[in-house]
Parts: structure tokens; C-alpha cells; sequence
């Protein structure tokens, strides 16, 4: 216990680390849940827009205004053209239709009217123009058999007026997957940071050519204080595993406690014996403190923004993905990514495995690369 | 003397180039403080971490209570403790858990470490900086703590590596007394230094050392007999109208005598009274003096003698 009992004693030494990465993950969680992405239903989207009919309220300008009022909330801006180009650009109105003087005329005539439609190009806009085309269409279909415009108006009306029914094919709750996915992504930084951090300080402690002279010529039997000293990292990151996972529940609720959930938390598990087996191999490489603070910060950070840790990994440019695939963390967070997309482990578990035995791969090179480089040193 | 603690034969320890140990053999009693004295580099420490087995050594034979010393010689261990040259502490523990950890290494027992983590901080001092960090302590505190760490485990044999390289004379003194204070308790103690006057002051026995090769060893006056002087006179003189040294080389049991300006530096190879008889002569000689020194020979002058260098060289 002697062994135990000073790691633990130097870990509370350096408790205020520990606090701050657990901090970062609760904050980065926390901001993140604040986003929704509901996707358990189907709510069709009503694009806020602006109408200005110059066909002095004619039959058929009113039945096309109206259209858009079933399929748009309409608004009115007050203020002139500066006003309204204001509102397309702080997105209060999505688009601005203007139906053109003598559109009536020219649709009963079989001419394609122009409409005007002015929007900054955005998703909602894009519907906009797709309605008012569907519209349209079907203005002139039923001009080429009626000439009376409250006709043509009706029959355009009844045959849009069907709707489409949507059912939701999945379950899959992606709002409450997101968030899951999106806490464990966050925790790769935390985990890596509180282990391999404290661990590294640690064990350049224990490791410190003074002090590891001392042990040897104590009467400690060397083998067994190697693996008092294994043991203690063992339980240490394991310890704060468990922490994080409890966490977990607290900040992404009860998902992770479900069957998907266990999914994620044995990811987390195999990422955070890499993460030790990474501890132990820098330990090797870093005995002075300061080099320790250093090394580790760029490790974790770069290894965080690189495999999309922090930025979604869809956001990230091709080529970092590609050099990300040499990092034990790009296959932790892909594999989180996959948990909160798939729709059922059962089918696609093989997707799954491979991560995760990347991940091992990484474990058991990193912990070879750790005995040999500390081999050659005790040589030395 | 006691039984012998320590039996070293022909040790060599070769690195590629350089012959750091060459065949020495020397012996260490029971009970007594053993000096290990030679300037840096004559290989001291390559000795004693061949002792320790911290080094794999060339060849010949080292035993401690006679039995052969291995790296897995845990029982061995148990009843030796080193101190080494640079301090071995952890800067995250307080004094009392740095003694307390280290102590650990060799006592499972709370209750019989407690007991010993308590007399080693009394033994060097340093029971009121108990909640002290490293980082707190001055550069003799540090010391008396890296004393305390290597010997709370109360060890029959005690390594001190240059233990007072860099301490005020404060501390010196107290770590110096805490050796004696040490060996008084029953422990064997071997000491390495190039502090010639701390060997003096506390060794029963010295090994000086030179090239990896053991040049002289004995009790301190055994060594300073090789010096080939017993006593050197210095005479500041008040004016030098009068040349007194062709008199002085007459006295009884003088050497030689050496003149430099206005001083003279007088050697005899044993007696007593010679300052009273140097004195006497100079008076009836009408020299006027300002000082008058009496110098014993220094185990500097034994190494200058043996190696035509000094020991700080």
C-alpha cells in the first residue's frame, strides 16, 4: 500500500487539474444540450415570408396568395425596400414574392408570368421556390382547359390541397443520441487530459532518476513495486472512467443507461485503456514536469480538434479525417458518431467491433512502445 | 575492530574507454565510520554504486555480512540505507510523508514505521518542518530530509554519498553530528567525500583514492605520517634586515625552512615544544615577529605527497 497510498497522496496534489478538465466537459455538455434535434416526429416547416401583390388583387393573384398562406406565415414589413432588405438579412422573412401586374392576364393568356422571389439563399427560401413553382404549374395546367380564373383558382387549389402523409420509419430518439454522443466526444478530451496528464506527472515523480535509484537499492522487491506502481494507474484511470460515465448520466440522461447507451460506455472503456497505454508511453518519453504540461496540453488538444472532438468530424476538412486515422481518438469519436446515427446495433454491430478493435490495436502498440523505450532506458 | 560489514576483492568496473574502478580491495568493520576520500572522479561513487549494485561491475567480489551482494538481495537491503548526492525526494509529499514512503520501501508495519519516521526527523533536525513541502525547505533542510529518507528504516549499514555538497556549515555540522550519532547507535557507516576535513573530523578509517585506484588507507594519523612532515611552523617577520633561517635549520628535528618575503615556513618531521623552541630562538636572535602559526599536516599534504597534486585539483 505504501506505493498506493504516495500516488494518491500526489494525485491530491494535483486534484486542481483533475477539476478543471471535468469542468470543461460539464461546460462543453452542457452548452451542447442546449441545442435540440428532435426527430422523433414529422412537423412539416412553414418559411416566414413577405408577399406584395402588384395584380391589384386579382382572382387569381388572391388564390395564389392564399396558397402561399397554407404553405408560408406570412408577414408584413413595414418600411419601404430598405426595411425589407433588412428582414431577408437578419432572416426575419426567408423570401420576398412579389407577383407581377397583369399576372392574371398572362396566365389565363398561357404565358408564364415572372415571379419574383428575392431571398439570401437559404434552406427555407429554397422551399419557398418550390412551392410557388408547384403553384405555378398548376395555374397553367388548368389554363390550358378553363379561361374563367375563379376556376382555374379552385381546381389549382383542390389539386395542391392534398397532403402528404409522413410516418417516421425509425425510433431512433436522435435528439437524446446527439446529446449522448456528443458528452462522450467531449469526454475523450476530459479522459485524456485527467489521465495522461496526471499520470504523466506522476510517474515522472516515481520516475525521477533520484528517486527511482532509491527504490531500486530499497528492499522492496523491484517487481512487485512495478506493479504496485501498474496497479495504481490501472485504478486511477479507472476510477476516473467511472466518474465521467456517472457524469454521463447526470448530463445526458437516462440513454446512457440503455442497451445504445452500454454501447457507448464500453467504447469509452476500451478509449480509456488507450488513453492509459498513451500515459504510460509519453511517461516514458517526458521526465521533466514542465516538458509533461507541455507535450500533454498539444497531445490532447490536437488529437481533440483533429478528430473532431470539439468540431463535428462532418465539419472537418478531408485531409485532416485522413491524417486523423492515425489517432486512437478519431476512432473513438467516429465510432460515438455511428452509435448516435445507426439505426440498429443488431445489423451493423460489425461497424462497431472493427473501431473498437482499432482502438485495442492502439492500446496494445502504444503499451509495446512504452516497455521497449523504457527497456532501452533502464539498459542505459 | 568488529566483523567485517563490507569485503571488497579486485573490484574493476570498465566502461569503454575508461577503467573507472581498478582491482581495489578494502575491508569495512563494524561500527565504524569508513571514509572514502578522493577528488572527483577517482571513483568513489562507481565503488560504492558497485557495492550497492546499482552498477554491474567487471569483475571481483563484494559482500556485505558476508554474503555476496546481488541486485535481488532484498534480505541484504533491508539492512542497508544509502544517501545519495542529489537529493531523492518527492517535491507532491510533505517531509513527514517523504520519510514515511521511503521507509515504507522497507517497513510494512504503520506502527513500527511511525515509531521510526519520528527518531530519523528527530536524529537530523527537522521535526518542526514536518508539514514543510520540499520546495520550503532551505538547501540544509533539504539535506537533513534526504538524510532522514535513507535512514528511517534504522539500516546496520548506512552509504553517504557527499552528503554535504552545497550545505551551510550549519547543517554541516548537524549532519556531521548525526553520523556520529549514527555509528554511536551501533550502525556502520561509509562515507565519500572530497571534503578533506569532514574525513578528519568523523572517519575511524580512510581509503584515499585516486584513478580508480586506492593510493593510501589507515586511521587518520596513520595517513598523515606519509605526508613526511609532522608540524609546519609560519613566521610573519616585522622587518627582514636580519636573515634568521640558517639558525632555524639547526633546531632540533627541523627539515627544511622555507623563505618567501617576509615569511618563513618551518617543517619538522616530529617533537614537541617546537613552537616554545623556534620562539625562544628567534628572541635570542633580536627577529621581531607580528604572527606565528603551527600547522599539522592535512590529508591535502598526504595527497599532495602521494600524488604530487592537490585533492581539490
Amino acid at each position: 500500500m505504501t506505493v498506493f497510498n504516495a500516488f494518491l497522496r500526489v494525485i491530491r496534489r494535483n486534484i486542481g487539474t483533475i477539476i478543471l478538465y471535468t469542468a470543461i466537459v460539464i461546460i462543453f455538455s452542457a452548452a451542447n444540450s442546449g441545442s435540440n434535434n428532435e426527430s422523433t416526429g414529422f412537423t412539416a416547416e412553414k418559411p416566414d415570408i413577405m408577399v406584395v401583390d402588384l395584380d391589384n388583387d386579382s382572382v387569381l393573384s388572391k388564390g395564389f396568395t392564399a396558397f402561399l398562406e397554407e404553405n408560408a406565415v406570412l408577414k408584413n414589413i413595414d418600411g419601404g425596400d430598405e426595411a425589407v432588405a433588412d428582414a431577408l438579412f437578419y432572416r426575419e422573412i426567408s423570401s420576398l414574392i412579389t407577383i407581377p401586374e397583369g399576372f392574371e392576364k398572362d396566365i389565363v393568356s398561357g404565358k408564364t408570368p415572372q415571379v419574383e422571389i428575392s431571398s439570401p439563399g437559404t434552406a427555407s427560401s429554397e422551399l419557398t421556390k418550390m412551392t410557388v413553382q408547384r403553384y405555378l404549374r398548376a395555374l397553367k395546367v388548368f389554363a390550358e382547359k378553363y379561361s374563367d380564373p375563379d376556376v382555374i383558382a379552385r381546381k389549382a387549389q383542390d389539386a395542391l390541397a392534398g397532403k402528404t402523409e409522413v410516418s417516421m420509419m425509425t425510433k431512433l430518439d436522435t435528439a437524446s443520441m446527439t446529446k449522448v454522443s456528443s458528452y462522450f466526444n467531449f469526454a475523450a478530451y476530459s479522459l485524456m487530459s485527467c489521465i495522461m496528464f496526471i499520470i504523466c506527472l506522476v510517474l515522472s515523480s516515481f520516475n525521477s532518476p533520484m528517486v527511482h535509484k532509491r527504490t531500486v537499492v530499497s528492499s522492496m522487491n523491484f517487481r512487485k513495486y512495478n506493479l504496485h506502481l501498474i496497479l495504481s494507474c490501472l485504478s486511477y484511470a479507472l476510477a476516473v472512467w467511472v466518474f465521467f460515465m456517472i457524469l454521463g448520466r447526470i448530463m445526458a440522461g437516462e440513454t446512457v443507461f440503455t442497451a445504445r447507451g452500454a454501447a457507448f460506455i464500453i467504447n469509452s472503456l476500451v478509449f480509456t485503456a488507450c488513453v492509459l497505454a498513451m500515459a504510460f508511453f509519453f511517461s516514458t518519453l517526458l521526465k521533466e514536469k514542465n516538458a509533461v504540461t507541455g507535450i500533454i496540453n498539444v497531445v490532447t488538444l490536437g488529437c481533440s480538434f483533429l478528430c473532431g472532438v470539439f468540431v463535428p468530424a462532418q465539419f472537418l476538412p478531408s485531409w485532416v479525417l485522413t491524417a486523423a486515422h492515425a489517432l486512437p481518438t478519431y476512432w473513438y469519436v467516429e465510432n460515438n458518431d455511428f452509435l448516435a446515427q445507426t439505426q440498429s446495433l443488431r445489423g451493423d454491430l460489425t461497424h462497431y467491433i472493427i473501431d473498437l478493435s482499432v482502438l485495442a490495436g492502439f492500446t496494445v502498440l502504444f503499451a509495446a512502445a512504452g516497455i521497449i523505450i523504457s527497456g532501452i532506458k533502464r539498459r542505459e | 575492530m568488529g566483523d567485517k560489514v563490507i569485503e571488497v576483492k579486485d573490484l574493476v568496473k570498465e566502461y569503454k574507454q575508461l577503467r573507472a574502478v581498478d582491482g581495489i580491495s578494502f575491508d569495512v568493520y563494524e561500527k565504524e565510520i569508513f571514509g572514502l576520500l578522493g577528488p572527483n572522479g577517482s571513483g568513489k561513487s562507481t565503488t560504492i554504486n558497485s557495492v550497492l549494485s546499482l552498477l554491474k561491475y567487471s569483475s571481483g567480489s563484494i559482500k556485505l555480512f558476508g554474503r555476496e551482494m546481488t541486485p535481488d538481495a532484498y534480505d541484504l537491503k533491508r539492512d542497508t540505507g544509502v544517501i545519495f548526492q542529489d537529493v531523492a525526494v518527492f517535491s507532491e509529499l510533505t517531509v513527514y510523508e517523504n520519510i514515511d514512503y521511503f521507509c515504507g520501501l522497507y517497513i510494512t508495519g504503520k506502527k513500527e514505521r511511525k515509531k521510526c519516521v519520528e527518531d530519523a526527523m528527530e536524529l537530523v533536525g527537522i521535526g518542526d518542518f514536518r508539514k514543510f513541502y520540499p520546495k520550503q525547505l532551505s538547501g540544509g533542510l533539504l539535506r537533513r530530509l534526504n538524510i532522514a529518507c535513507g535512514i528511517a528504516h534504522k539500516p546496520k549499514l548506512i552509504f553517504l554519498d557527499e552528503p554535504t555538497v552545497a550545505v551551510d556549515p550549519q547543517s554541516r555540522n548537524n549532519i556531521l553530528e548525526g553520523i556520529m550519532k549514527l555509528r554511536d547507535n551501533g550502525a556502520t557507516v561509509v562515507y565519500t567525500t572530497h571534503y578533506m576535513e569532514e574525513v578528519e573530523q568523523i572517519c575511524d578509517r580512510i581509503v584515499i583514492m585516486d584513478k580508480g585506484k586506492i593510493i593510501a588507507s589507515g586511521t587518520c594519523d596513520e595517513l598523515k605520517k606519509l605526508a613526511g612532515t609532522e608540524e609546519k611552523i609560519t613566521v610573519g617577520l616585522k622587518n627582514t634586515d636580519k636573515d634568521p633561517t640558517d639558525g632555524i635549520r639547526k633546531l632540533l628535528h627541523v627539515t627544511d625552512v622555507f623563505k618567501e618575503d617576509s615569511i618563513i615556513t618551518v617543517s619538522y618531521d616530529g617533537g614537541t615544544h617546537n613552537i616554545a623552541r623556534l620562539i625562544d630562538h628567534l628572541r635570542e636572535q633580536g627577529v621581531s615577529y607580528s604572527t606565528i602559526n603551527s600547522q599539522r599536516p592535512t590529508l591535502n599534504d598526504v595527497f599532495l605527497e602521494l600524488t604530487g597534486k592537490e585533492l581539490r585539483d
